[in-house]
């Protein structure tokens, strides 16, 4: 297992994609905890049964131990409306997987492949569901991967990627400038097709959501056994999203042949690190803002910026 | 076992998001996933917290021994919050743009363009060369495909335009303009759209717009001023003489199309969004080949953007901005399913099928809360029909599946929007739908004489309910006959044909119009005698049905027969006419004859007169033929031009079936449709509405059906339960259940199916004996009833009454409740006019006929005029039920006539029936174990629809069984299973000493969710187990038992 590597950006970044503003790594830590609702049940003779929700939502709160009036009011015009409605999104370059949890779990959250898609739905894009073939799947203890079916003779370049984090965004948000790197494991199903060659490409977009530049591809790979395919590549300066996608080569895909996806990874660093669980770069909006003047009135303390993961 | 029962059996269960719909019916068409920000999808806007109320009313007669909660239908409370935003990011106009002209037109067909998608927005514009026509039909029977209108402008002399804006969704193609007089014509029709990066769709909406009629001829052209409120397109719509045209958008607008025809021109042209809004917009076009004086009109369309709104926002009824605003909320359809995670994926199971009561906004958030909408539709206030239960057999089935089809709810096929006649036979012969003047009843036949009536048919267990047993024997045919008259007069709509075609479907059955039709029924397969000496050949039968259209001589100018022969049980189909002669068609090689294994068999036929062909089926076997047409048989030259035209020149139409065997589930149908080879709608399964209703017979007789006033359907169920100690609910689908003891004793009731453990997935016990339920001398008062089994008077008029020239209608109230209208021995005979008296037997009243029903119609107001013949005034009944008689008149005469004589106490008027009496009747009945030990606690119950002693006593003994001694009941908590119903038996084990263990039934059920929380609390009550035995004639008894 490789080592993750220290992450070269220590600061976090907050506003909306496109217009991002740069904060001090909180020194005061971060509780990001993920929310999983349970409810624990007490039966008559003190047993217990434990139910929980399929999905959650994270809760931050940055806590820095002071903070320079200069730097405060880049949040405090968040928190106080000068910025407009929210909501907004928190990039902490600590997170070790920006995809979704049914994203990154390749399916094994809901045993479906909601958040998944291809790029127009058209049956030469292939389909996509959750597959339960335990030599179909990779990560260890896992009970499912995607497939990628191509029923129907596969378009030239079918493309298979996600559903964004929120309804108004053009895919996942990223701070210009920093390395994002993209990996997945795939294998074809090797029995209807052996060899598949396919590629993970990253595509970047501006605010308005149009493309910059070409797809950073991680190259063309003709797959025959579970092989990981990966991609790193610098936010242009102007980058407000990124896409990772799935590019596959239409012609080398048999009619009927499926592609197999596991331990999809999208993180913030310059190189490619193992799989870890994602629980996805969502919007968020401020709960809470508390403002602390010290006698040196050029700082603030005592800041903790709540802030709570919104739905899609 | 399932994945779901593995997943809600472990002691760790996941729960997916809930699944939420309330199906608006201003968004009826609209299709979930193709807009993932519908409002019909608020499952996202769950905060996760729901109450969900399911329960079974036990029909026990008194509050003091209801069990708690028992409300018999669902109801469902949950928060809501708001929505995220939508920002649209692209937006546009769809590139084709139909467009189309002609003269001298009537209406005109305005298409879409074909590229429209769901939530797109299209304009149509319409220009005429008149302004005085309108447009007199933009709105169509469906109110989802109607068009807004949004305004017209004419030039005062030759020239007007009119434009409509719809959102699109699925069904719309077109509308049609229907104009008040032909004229020339021109129209367009473009759309536009807006999704936000997502594909999420974005509504449009036309804010206040311009209309010009320009004074002067020139060939520059401005429209306007509108506002835009928000970012948005110009839309103009210019029109002229089309010698003026070609038209030009100019200053930046797009010209999307334009139709030249009929001397007129109309161009449609839009902006491109325009952002950021602002005030006074105007837009400019040429006329290119000659000055106009045009007219223009200029719509701002707005794209409804929205921030995100919180529970309040969004919810709030005052907010212009939601896009819910203006929806009725206690209209909307609702479902609720609780979703689990399980190895197989995500299982859904729905606990909540309801109608929206209402959303209320509360802080941040707001509540939906619906109810049972079969609840709210078997609340209908209805007149009862008249049933002599001597004469049809009557039951508490029959009243029961009546009004329950009055909701919509079906124990087996429904009718549909073909059928014109539907007597399903459940505990009576009587239809479920027909006109006023049909009469069904039994037909005896031996070997001394042949018996109409007033001997009751019996009643049998059914294919899906009951049916009416018949049979034909060496000694004895019992016959059942339906009688249905005049079924070009049905019109009775059923709530689910209603929703589909409202105002309903109605084909002829033997006209130039329609002569299509198909018959369906199911008959057992009894053994029966072949010709019996006694029976005259043309009685010789195992079933038959005659329709017949027959002039005012008798001829035959097209008739259908469908013949079950007894010789070798096969199907037989004539059809011909006097002009073509008849073909005759046995079904042998490929139906086979009916078997005689005792078991119900289902057959269709249908029929298409006018081509000569005819599909069978019986059961699962399929045949056609189309010799009817060789053969001559299908000549249509001397059928009326309708039924109902025939009928008015003297014809008379024939719906008769009779049958020897038992027969249950009789529907026919009439029009084009019917002449179908599918079977769906009655076989193998019904399809829905088909077998929405749970129910068993309870075989439980009553003497008729009279009732004096309307009643409610839901509380006539209730009443009916009573009567019959059934259990009663509306269910989680909001299918309707009617469940009497024998259900609860069937082996599927008698098994648990599920646990409650105090040790594994249940809470503490709530245990409870209440002695204070106890009553051990039950006294129920009825209705002690009885039909008179001669006809006697119910209305006689002694006072003078003004017949005014024409058509009158006069309706009366009845002297006596009657259970049938005439004065004849058989129904069959019934006479529906009014015989005048003559002055002879005015003054000599012995010899006024004493079956018919009579008036006397003097031209003087004290009876001392002329005395009016038929040939000045008739009357006939044109509708009655058991407390008023509508009679029309018809006074030929150039003045008025009146109901009088100066007879001696002669009446002016008689209306003849067989009545109905009822008294209050009391049975006690006593349990002298209890009484000893407790001394008398007693309940005295009013039951209604218990008519006779040996009834009442039986309930009064059931009740006094079941209520002598402190009842059972447990309240407990449990670990939510979204399967568990009211009706189900749980075994329940308990490790904390209570010794409550054993089997129980849920009488309710409340669902709690809130988060991963999912708890039940159950109401329980023990029930002795029910023996049920069957009896010697086929009824299945019950009793409790230990």
């Amino acid at each position: 297992m490789a080592l993750r590597t220290d992450r070269q950006y220590p600061d976090v970044y907050f506003g909306r994609p496109g217009a991002l503003v740069r904060l001090p790594f909180p020194r005061g830590d971060m509780d990001r905890g993920y929310d999983r609702l349970t409810f624990d049940f007490t039966t008559g003779s003190g047993q217990h049964m434990v139910s929980k929700l399929t999905g959650g939502s994270r809760s931050y709160s940055v806590n820095w131990n002071a903070m320079h009036v200069d730097n405060f009011k880049l949040i405090e015009q968040y928190w106080t409306g000068n910025m407009g409605p929210g909501p907004w999104v928190f990039i902490d370059p600590s997170m070790t997987n920006m995809l979704l949890p049914n994203q990154a779990a390749a399916t094994a959250l809901y045993y479906d492949a909601r958040n998944w898609a291809t790029s127009t739905g058209a049956a030469n894009m292939g389909a996509v569901s959750s597959n339960t073939l335990t030599a179909q799947i990779h990560r260890t203890g896992s009970l499912r991967s995607l497939r990628w079916l191509f029923a129907v003779t596969a378009a030239t370049t079918p493309i298979l990627g996600f559903t964004f984090p929120y309804r108004s965004w053009y895919g996942f948000p990223v701070a210009p400038n920093l390395s994002y790197s993209w990996s997945a494991w795939v294998k074809p199903d090797g029995t209807v097709d052996a060899n598949i060659t396919l590629a993970v490409r990253l595509r970047w977009f501006d605010s308005a959501g149009a493309q910059i530049g070409a797809d950073v591809t991680g190259g063309d790979t003709a797959v025959t056994a579970w092989q990981r395919l990966s991609v790193v590549g610098v936010a242009p300066s102007n980058a407000a999203y990124v896409q990772p996608i799935f590019a596959a080569l239409g012609s080398s895909i048999t009619n009927g042949g499926s592609i197999y996806i596991d331990e999809p990874l999208l993180e913030q660093d310059t190189v490619v690190n193992d799989w870890a669980p994602g629980t996805g770069l969502r919007p968020v909006e401020i709960l809470g803002l508390p403002e602390i003047v010290p006698f040196a009135s050029r700082f603030r303390k005592g800041l903790a910026l709540t802030l709570r993961e919104l739905a899609p | 076992v399932t994945s779901l029962d593995d997943a809600l059996n472990s002691s760790a269960p996941v729960y997916a998001p809930h699944t939420l719909y309330a199906y608006w019916q201003e968004l009826a068409n609209e299709v979930i996933n193709t807009n993932p920000d519908t409002p019909i999808n608020l499952s996202e806007q769950m905060d996760g917290s729901f109450k969900v109320e399911q329960s079974l009313d036990d029909a026990l007669p008194d509050p003091v021994t209801m069990t708690q909660g028992n409300d018999a239908s669902g109801s469902l409370i949950a928060a809501l919050l708001g929505r995220e935003e939508i920002t649209a990011d692209t937006m546009g106009w769809r590139t084709n743009v139909p467009g189309s002209s002609g003269a001298a037109l009537s209406s005109a067909v305005v298409l879409t363009p074909s590229d429209c998608t769901f939530n797109d927005y299209a304009i149509a514009a319409v220009t005429v060369n008149s302004n005085t026509v309108v447009v007199s039909d933009y709105h169509v029977a469906d109110e989802n495909l109607n068009w807004q209108f949004l305004g017209a402008i004419d030039d005062g002399a030759s020239l007007k335009t009119w434009v409509f804006g719809k959102r699109m969704h699925s069904g719309v193609s077109a509308f049609t303009a229907v104009f008040s007089a032909p004229v020339s014509a021109a129209w367009i029709c473009a759309a536009w759209y807006a999704r936000t990066p997502n594909g999420i769709q974005v509504p449009l909406r036309p804010g206040v717009i311009a209309a010009t009629a320009e004074s002067a001829s020139v060939t520059g052209h401005v429209t306007g001023p509108v506002d835009l409120t928000r970012r948005g397109f110009l839309v103009s719509v210019w029109s002229s003489a089309s010698a003026s045209g070609p038209w030009a958008a100019t200053g930046g607008s797009t010209e999307l199309g334009e139709s030249v025809g009929s001397s007129l021109d109309v161009m449609i042209a839009t902006s491109s969004a325009v952002n950021p809004p602002s005030l006074g917009y105007t837009t400019t076009a040429n006329s290119n080949s000659a000055t106009a004086t045009a007219t223009e009109i200029l719509i701002p369309l707005e794209i409804m953007d929205r921030p995100r709104m919180d529970g309040m926002r969004y919810f709030s009824p005052f907010n212009t901005d939601s896009p819910v605003y203006g929806f009725d909320r206690d209209t909307a359809d609702t479902t609720l399913d609780f979703n689990v995670l399980t190895a197989t994926g995500i299982v859904g199971t729905r606990i909540q099928t309801g109608q929206m009561a209402d959303i209320s906004v509360n802080g941040r958030k707001a509540e939906l809360s619906a109810v049972s909408k079969t609840r709210i539709a078997l609340g209908r206030s209805l007149v009862l029909p008249m049933i002599t239960g001597n004469r049809e057999n009557c039951s508490v089935d029959w009243l029961a599946t009546w009004l329950m089809a009055r909701g919509g709810m079906y124990p087996g096929p429904a009718p549909g929007p073909l059928t014109r006649y539907w007597a399903p036979l459940y505990g009576s012969t009587h239809a479920h739908m027909d006109t006023p003047y049909g009469y069904n009843a039994a037909v005896w036949y031996d070997a001394t004489a042949s018996f109409q009536g007033l001997r009751p048919p019996s009643v049998v267990e059914g294919p899906y309910v009951t049916g009416m047993f018949a049979q034909q024997t060496a000694t004895r045919t019992e016959e059942i006959r339906l009688n249905a008259i005049r079924l070009d007069l049905a019109r009775e709509v059923f709530p689910n044909v209603q929703e589909v075609y409202p105002g309903g479907l109605f084909y002829d059955q033997m006209s130039l119009a329609s002569n299509s039709g198909r018959l369906t029924f199911w008959l057992r397969g009894d053994p029966a005698t072949s010709a019996p000496a006694y029976l005259s050949p043309g009685d010789d039968l195992l079933f038959q049905y005659l329709l017949y259209q027959q002039n005012s001589v008798g001829g035959f100018q097209g008739y259908v027969i469908i013949t079950v022969r007894s010789s070798d049980r096969n199907l037989t189909v004539q059809m011909g006419s006097d002009v073509g002669g008849a073909v005759s068609v046995v079904y042998t090689s490929v139906l086979t004859p009916l078997e005689t294994d005792g078991n119900w068999h289902f057959y269709g036929i249908a029929w298409d007169y006018g081509a000569g062909t005819v599909r069978v089926k019986r059961d699962g076997l399929e045949s056609s033929s189309s010799s009817y047409a060789s053969g001559g048989a299908n000549n249509t030259t001397t059928l009326p031009t309708t039924d109902a035209s025939g009928i008015a020149a003297g014809n008379t139409m024939t719906n008769l079936v009779r049958s020897h065997l038992p027969i249950s589930d009789v529907q026919i149908e009439a029009g084009a449709p019917a002449y179908s080879n599918s079977w769906t709608r009655h076989y193998p399964t019904p399809e829905a509405p088909a077998l929405n209703t749970i129910m068993r017979p309870t075989f439980q007789s009553l003497e008729a059906i009279a009732s004096t006033t309307p009643v409610d359907g839901w509380d006539t169920l209730a009443e009916l339960a009573r009567a019959t100690l059934s259990a009663y609910r509306a269910n989680e689908t909001d299918g309707f259940e009617f469940l009497p003891l024998t259900y609860f004793g069937e082996a599927a009731q008698m098994t648990p199916s599920v646990t409650a453990d105090t040790d594994v997935n249940a809470a503490e016990l709530a245990v409870r004996l209440d002695p204070t339920k106890a009553r051990n001398v039950v006294t129920l008062q009825f209705d002690e009833t009885r039909v008179d089994t001669n006809f006697n008077p119910l209305y006689s008029l002694s006072s003078a009454v003004e017949i005014p020239r024409g058509v009158s209608t006069l309706v009366v109230s009845l002297d006596l409740p009657c259970a049938e209208i005439h004065g004849q021995s058989s129904p069959f005979g019934a006479i529906w006019t009014l015989t005048n008296l003559t002055s002879g037997q005015i003054a000599a009243p012995a010899t006024i006929p004493t079956n018919v029903h009579y008036m006397s119609v003097n031209a003087s107001q004290d009876g001392g005029g002329t005395i009016l013949a038929a040939s000045s005034v008739t009357a006939k009944i044109v509708n009655g039920d058991a407390s008023t008689i509508t009679l029309q008149f018809t006074n030929k005469t150039s003045k008025s006539a009146w109901l009088s004589n100066n007879g001696n106490e002669v009446p002016f008027l008689q209306l003849l029936g067989y009545s109905v009496r009822a008294t209050d009747g009391y049975v006690t009945q006593r349990d002298a174990g209890s009484i000893g030990v407790r001394r008398e606690r007693a309940l005295t119950a009013d039951v209604s629809w218990i008519q006779n002693r040996a009834v009442a006593t039986n309930i009064a003994q059931l009740l006094v069984t079941m209520l002598a001694r402190p009842r059972p009941e447990i309240a407990v908590t449990v670990m939510g299973d979204p399967r568990r119903t009211p009706g189900q038996l749980v075994q329940l084990l308990d490790a904390e000493g209570t010794q409550a263990a054993g089997t129980w039934r849920i009488l309710s059920i409340t669902h709690n969710g809130d988060g991963a929380q999912y708890t039940q609390d159950l109401a329980l009550v023990q029930v002795l187990p029910i023996a049920v035995w069957d009896g010697p004639d086929g009824w299945d008894y019950s009793i409790w038992a230990e």
